[in-house]
């Protein structure tokens, strides 16, 4: 498998063996629809991240970085204000650098705890003509179909 | 969502500067080698995030040695990815 580590690309041999609880693979799991990307994916990073244990963890720069090599830079929302995030996402998607963002609790809809895309903005007019800015976020669960996610906004491409 | 609401939902969001061919110095290769737990060791400019005048990275290779750079400057050129 092709990855980028400490910078640099490498190719890492694994097997297709996996740790194993309760009839599943331990940590990742395979999609719905049978791809296992995903847990041969993590069984690259744990190893050359030498086991699972040393991944219990981490920010999505070090997953950005691990999967293309390219730097990746991590922001903290309350560290800036609205209209900084704002000129800081739309350049990047002008330029179309890839942008993650994390959830650590559960508000809007979202997951706490997890990753979501952010894919595009628009700026558009309310009701009562003021103006709107929005930013489009992924929902990844809707791909793999988890029917115990609950929310108004699960499932649907917000915007 | 509306950028308030992307600010008031998520702690963090990351961006990861894709350019094609990026290269790292030689210092951090030479680290890379050495250190068990690397840490990237680049410089993001400034025309990276905010717009701008922005050289590309042929340019800039052209200019200078990115070879011997510790903090490799990485540039764009404005208004799309190349």
């Amino acid at each position: 498998m092709r990855v980028y580590v400490k910078g640099r690309p490498e190719d890492v041999n694994i097997d297709d063996q996996f740790p194993a609880y309760s009839h599943s693979t331990a940590f990742a799991k395979p999609t719905t629809d049978g791809g296992w990307w995903l847990p041969l994916l993590e069984k690259a990073f744990a190893k050359v991240h030498v086991n699972y244990e040393m991944m219990s963890s981490g920010t999505q720069a070090e997953a950005a970085r691990f999967l293309t090599g390219s730097p990746a830079q991590e922001f903290e929302t309350n560290q800036k204000s609205v209209e900084e995030i704002w000129m800081s996402i739309t350049n990047a998607i002008r330029k179309e650098y890839m942008i993650t963002s994390a959830c650590f609790i559960e508000r809007n809809g979202l997951i706490a705890g997890h990753g979501y895309i952010v894919k595009d903005f628009v700026v558009g007019k309310d009701s009562t003509g003021e103006e709107v800015k929005l930013i489009k976020v992924k929902n990844p669960y809707k791909l793999i179909g988890d029917p115990s996610l609950k929310g108004s906004s699960h499932g649907i491409w917000t915007g | 969502m509306t950028a308030e609401d992307f600010k008031d939902s998520f702690k963090y969001y990351t961006i990861t500067y894709l350019h094609v061919g990026y290269k790292n110095s030689f210092i951090e290769k030479r680290q890379a080698v050495n250190q068990r737990v690397y840490k990237f060791n680049f410089t993001i400019s400034d025309e990276d995030y905010n717009s701008g005048p922005a050289t590309t990275l042929a340019e800039e290779s052209s200019d200078s040695d990115l070879g011997d750079a510790q903090n490799l400057q990485v540039s764009m050129q404005s208004g799309g990815q190349h």
